[in-house]
């Protein structure tokens, strides 16, 4: 019976965290993907406006681009690490000690 | 002349980059050991690694018209983010138990491009383009 709760509790476990991981990479595509979009539309629309600071922008949105990658990044980081080595499980089977 | 300003963004950010991944580095030598510190250094050196990578894709995009040059900057940050999943994949699957200083010292390089922003909204008027406007 207490294997059958644990292995409910696991389940439980799993299932939250692929939500997350879910939610997490939906929310990096989606902020990257509007960054993105809004950094090229306006690098394109003030290069067609003076096209002799085009490199000048793109040394701009070099570094805007760092920053706006980095976070999504950092957020992929943490799901794959509840992907492959999900401490909340760890930390249930060390409870059991399993 | 863009060619220039570049190099030198790219080059004071790597070497911001580096500062900030040992200064991770030294943190965590203090807090949990050699082990720890080298995990945040490589934490720092995936960052320096992916910045070097997308700085010499985007760079060599620079003369081109600016169709080229969005083209060039999507592939780079592209393949930029795919480098990323895969090393940080990687880190999750083996590495595990280093997670927290690889993560730290990758975090402490994304720092720079703060620094770097806020280093360019300082940056003389000539720089801006202003000038150049004004003067025609």
């Amino acid at each position: 019976m207490e294997g059958i709760e644990l292995a409910g509790l696991l389940a439980q476990i799993q299932a939250n965290t692929a939500i997350a991981v879910g939610l997490i990479f939906a929310a990096a595509a989606l902020g990257t993907g509007i960054g993105f979009a809004l950094l090229g539309g306006k690098f394109l629309e003030g290069a067609a406006r003076q096209p002799e600071l085009a490199g000048m922008l793109q040394v701009r949105m070099f570094i805007i681009a760092g920053l706006l990658d980095a976070l999504s990044i950092i957020g992929v980081a943490f799901a794959a690490l509840l992907l492959f080595a999900n401490p909340l499980l760890g930390a249930v089977q060390g409870a059991v000690g399993g | 002349m863009h060619e220039q300003e570049f190099a030198k963004t790219v080059a004071w950010l790597l070497r911001i980059q580096a500062i900030l991944a040992a200064l991770s580095g030294l943190g965590f030598a203090m807090i949990g050991g050699m082990a720890w510190a080298m995990a945040a250094l490589i934490g720092g050196g995936i960052g320096v690694f992916l910045t070097v990578l997308t700085a010499i894709r985007v760079g060599l995009a620079l003369g081109r018209d600016p169709k080229g040059m969005v083209r060039a900057f999507y592939r780079a940050m592209a393949l930029k983010f795919v480098l990323a999943v895969i090393m940080f994949v990687i880190v999750a699957q083996w590495f595990a138990g280093y997670f927290l200083p690889v993560v730290t010292g990758y975090a402490a390089t994304a720092v720079a491009y703060w620094l770097a922003m806020h280093r360019m909204a300082h940056l003389p008027e000539t720089t801006t383009g202003k000038e150049k406007r004004d003067s025609v």
